[in-house]
């Protein structure tokens, strides 16, 4: 199953941002919600530095990747939805396509929304003082890190949405929200309880978070920080594909992938 | 090697912590360039058996192989074949150009195929006017014309239909039947069909195969199975003059106003009864045979079900 057959890939990929075209209010969505979050944010941290504090820039950065992970993720969880609520799941998987051509057309055209969508949001973060154009590498490299976590999200979201079904499409919404709130994004880990520093460690984005509240504010990445977030988001990539797989195998045993049209 | 072989065939899912048996050890084979029609009242197994064809079901056990492969592990052979049902949808924001474009594009077919292709099945399917629509502002019958021509983008071998003509006005009906029997012919595709309009099957389809209860009860060519299933037929007479009641009883004749009506069975000589009618003086105005239809052998075998 693991093949691609790079027409069926394009068309795939073509027909996701046409449908961007053809739901042009789908593009304001996307945008509406990342872009005034950063603005809310970016206030407040112009707000702090005439407090005397960094808390305003720490949110700012933080909300900036947490936008980025959700947007990308959720894209691509969004879609396989928009496939089954619009009954034309069966016709693509009839048509050939593999399950494995699925997934990668819609991670491609959900990277591709959201990295122009991250554009938009550090433009915007540009004018409440984070200072994006010294700060580049830093933050392709965090981006990267975040991207390989989300898509690994996005995988094992859209396994529990093939097994469980269209009445679970919440999901693809509200699952991250569940990781970013374990990853304790606006806190140092050493003041929780140890049960929950210990969770904490296994989530994706924890490290991802670690590394953004720090070079907010002194502009230096932690390349040890950056590596525990490259191994967590390896290890929930690389476990992400089996569990896709498995979850079609047993969909297509139970008789759950007929249902979903 | 047939083109459809269906195996031993048996699938069952959990209902309220019970099995339920949806395909009780199914096995036919579909040839190549054959209509073939699978019937059976909702909830038979058939919609089950289609989607283990199209590989999007596993069975329990037993197999069902298309050109020698089974769909759900050989991908590829899905793009030989082509599934239509009356529940064919895609995505509302989309215009039927995009849709055929896609398929078209994702069925490898270059620029220039793509819009010969697409052309020809425009005109074919007469929805050149519904290009520039979006699917959600098409009615019951513009998608159905829409699905069909999708359908045919792959140019494929064989053609998967579950009731093709559900919910389509009867001159669409009559067309689209008529297309179904023109590319059987004249393209030799392979189709295999599921309707509860028989006399569509009846028109249609070169075999038949029945289904109830997961089980196949009855396959053979429509006369066979209807021949199999009754073995008499009805001679309705209609008279200017009911007389001589009693004679008529006597010949078997059940009298209903002017129209006789009288079971024939295999041996009777329907010339030998118009005669006898004759000489006793009957004016016949009108006669004709009413040989069972699919409709009487559904009828009578969804009934043997119920009881």
């Amino acid at each position: 199953m693991i093949k691609i057959n790079f027409q069926r890939l394009i068309a795939l990929i073509y027909r996701d941002l046409l449908l961007n075209v053809r739901m042009k209010w789908r593009i304001v969505e996307t945008l509406y919600f990342p872009v005034t979050t950063i603005i809310i944010w970016g206030l407040f941290a112009l707000y702090s530095k005439t407090i005397a504090t960094e808390a305003g820039i720490i949110v700012l950065v933080v909300n900036i990747f947490w936008q980025f992970a959700y947007l990308s993720q959720s894209t691509a969880n969004m879609t396989i939805m928009d496939d089954t609520w619009s009954g034309s799941f069966r016709q693509l998987i009839l048509s050939g396509i593999t399950e494995f051509e699925y997934i990668i057309a819609r991670l491609i055209s959900s990277t591709m929304i959201s990295f122009v969508i991250m554009i938009i949001m550090l433009l915007t973060s540009y004018f409440f003082g984070f200072d994006i154009f010294t700060l580049y590498k830093e933050i392709i490299i965090l981006s990267l890190v975040t991207l390989i976590s989300s898509t690994a999200l996005a995988v094992l979201i859209a396994s529990m949405l093939i097994n469980f079904g269209r009445e679970y499409g919440f999901l693809a919404w509200t699952a991250l929200q569940l990781f970013v709130v374990l990853s304790f994004p606006f806190i140092d880990l050493n003041v929780l309880p140890f049960l929950f520093q210990k969770i904490a460690m296994l989530m994706p984005f924890t490290y991802i978070f670690i590394a953004a509240r720090e070079f907010s504010v002194s502009n230096v990445l932690d390349y040890n920080v950056v590596i525990m977030a490259l191994i967590n988001s390896t290890i929930y990539f690389i476990l992400s594909w089996p569990i896709y797989f498995y979850a079609f195998r047993l969909a297509r045993k139970s008789g759950k992938l007929a249902r979903l049209y | 090697m047939s083109t459809i072989e269906v195996k031993n065939v048996t699938k069952k899912f959990k209902n309220n912590g019970k099995d339920f048996i949806a395909l009780n050890n199914v096995s036919f084979n579909v040839e190549k360039g054959e209509i073939f029609g699978l019937l059976g009242p909702n909830g038979a197994g058939k919609t089950t058996l289609l989607n283990i064809m199209i590989g999007i079901l596993y069975p329990d056990n037993g197999s069902i192989k298309v050109f020698g492969s089974d769909p759900a592990k050989n991908r590829d052979v899905l793009t030989k074949i082509s599934f239509l049902s009356a529940e064919s949808r895609f995505h509302w924001a989309l215009k039927p150009k995009d849709i055929l474009n896609f398929f078209a594009r994702s069925y490898g077919l270059n620029k220039e195929e793509r819009k010969k292709k697409i052309e020809e099945l425009v005109e074919l399917f007469e929805i050149k006017d519904l290009l520039n629509k979006k699917f959600d502002y098409l009615s019951t019958g513009e998608r159905m014309r829409l699905a069909f021509a999708k359908s045919l983008i792959n140019d494929p071998e064989v053609l998967i239909l579950d009731e093709p003509t559900l919910g389509l006005d009867p001159d669409i009906s009559i067309k689209i039947r008529n297309e179904i029997k023109r590319i059987n012919k004249e393209f030799k595709k392979t189709i295999l069909l599921t309707s509860h309009y028989m006399n569509e099957v009846e028109f249609l389809a070169d075999r038949i195969a029945f289904m109830s209860h997961g089980k196949l009860l009855d396959i053979g060519n429509v006369d066979e199975v209807l021949r199999k299933h009754f073995s008499s037929y009805d001679l309705v007479v209609t008279l200017k003059e009911v007389k001589d009641k009693e004679f008529l009883n006597e010949m078997g004749f059940e009298i209903k106003g002017k129209v006789i009506t009288k079971k024939m069975y295999s041996g009777e000589d329907i010339n030998e009864i118009l005669s006898a009618l004759s000489s006793k003086k009957f004016n016949i105005i009108d006669f004709r045979m009413k040989k069972p239809t699919l409709d009487d052998y559904f009828v009578e075998k969804a009934r043997g079900d119920k009881n």
